[in-house]
């Protein structure tokens, strides 16, 4: 999804501004794990925003603009604090082993998975990744950006982004199945 | 032995670009490709399925929690200080952030 800032001026843009509040919360949410980290976030990216407002480019993407804020204060803030992994660091976290023994004759996922219970392991596993598998997902599942505005936000190529959020997908659902083969 | 070989590094090839189809972020050609070899391949299609689940599974988390009412209300303020004179980047400073 992109939204294009307004050209119709500033009230215009108060207005699409204000449009991203909860779109804006919900990203910070799943990234800070906790609300009122949150709620802190989002108020500090506006006000970090309006005092750099003369940067922006009318014309230009305004939820992609904030969202970019947001995420740069988050890694400054935020980041020494949590424990990160490295892709390159052979932690079961990052174990995606399951897609070599994948049995072809696997029933699929989707029955179980409309279950309530598994809405929780799925939010328990997702903030279980580390902060460099978690972000293109929150970013393109719940912040609904392209792989293109999410390698602008996160400074990263765009061959990264895609390549980080199929192994984060492929370890979320390597804990899924894991969990619904135990409940069996 | 050969052909199972080729099917396997197929398979491996094709695994980035099933998350990438899910969010249509791949090339008509590159799609339509994907989609012959899913044709075919049953454990590709299950792995589809399995990363469609958590796409989806995902996104249902949107829709919670909310930011708290103060939250907002002092976002809102905050909004309302922009002077309706503040000027957006001139275009001469634009022109240099571009070169």
């Amino acid at each position: 999804m992109s939204v294009v800032a307004s050209r119709s001026g500033k009230s215009g843009i108060k207005e699409e501004a204000a449009a991203y509040i909860d779109q804006l919360y919900r990203v910070a949410y799943h990234l800070t794990k906790q609300k009122d980290d949150a709620d802190d976030l989002v108020q500090e990216t506006y006000l970090r925003a309006i005092n750099n407002y003369a940067q922006f480019e009318s014309g230009t993407n305004l939820k992609a603009w904030l969202t970019r804020i947001l995420y740069n204060m988050f890694v400054n803030r935020y980041h020494r604090e949590r424990k990160t992994v490295s892709f390159d660091q052979p932690a079961a976290e990052t174990d995606i082993s399951w897609l070599d023994t994948m049995a072809s004759s696997n029933p699929g996922p989707e029955a179980q998975f409309l279950q309530a219970e598994l809405k929780d392991k799925l939010k328990e596993a997702l903030d279980s990744l580390s902060e460099e598998f978690a972000t293109p997902i929150v970013l393109v599942d719940i912040g609904g950006f392209s792989y293109a505005e999410v390698a602008e936000i996160t400074s990263c190529p765009i061959g990264t982004v895609r390549s980080r959020l199929f192994r984060a997908r492929a370890v979320l659902a390597g804990k899924l199945r894991e969990y619904v083969r135990h409940e069996k | 032995m050969f052909g199972m070989k080729n099917k396997a590094m197929s398979c491996e090839q094709n695994r980035e670009k099933i998350s990438s189809l899910l969010d249509a972020e791949l090339s008509p050609g590159e799609k339509k490709m994907l989609e012959k070899h899913l044709s075919v391949c049953v454990t590709c299609r299950t792995l589809e399925e399995w990363l469609r689940c958590v796409k989806e599974g995902i996104s249902r988390l949107a829709g919670e929690p909310a930011i708290s009412k103060s939250a907002r209300e002092k976002i809102l303020a905050t909004l309302n200080q922009i002077p309706s004179d503040m000027p957006l980047m001139p275009w001469w400073k634009r022109l240099l952030k571009r070169s």
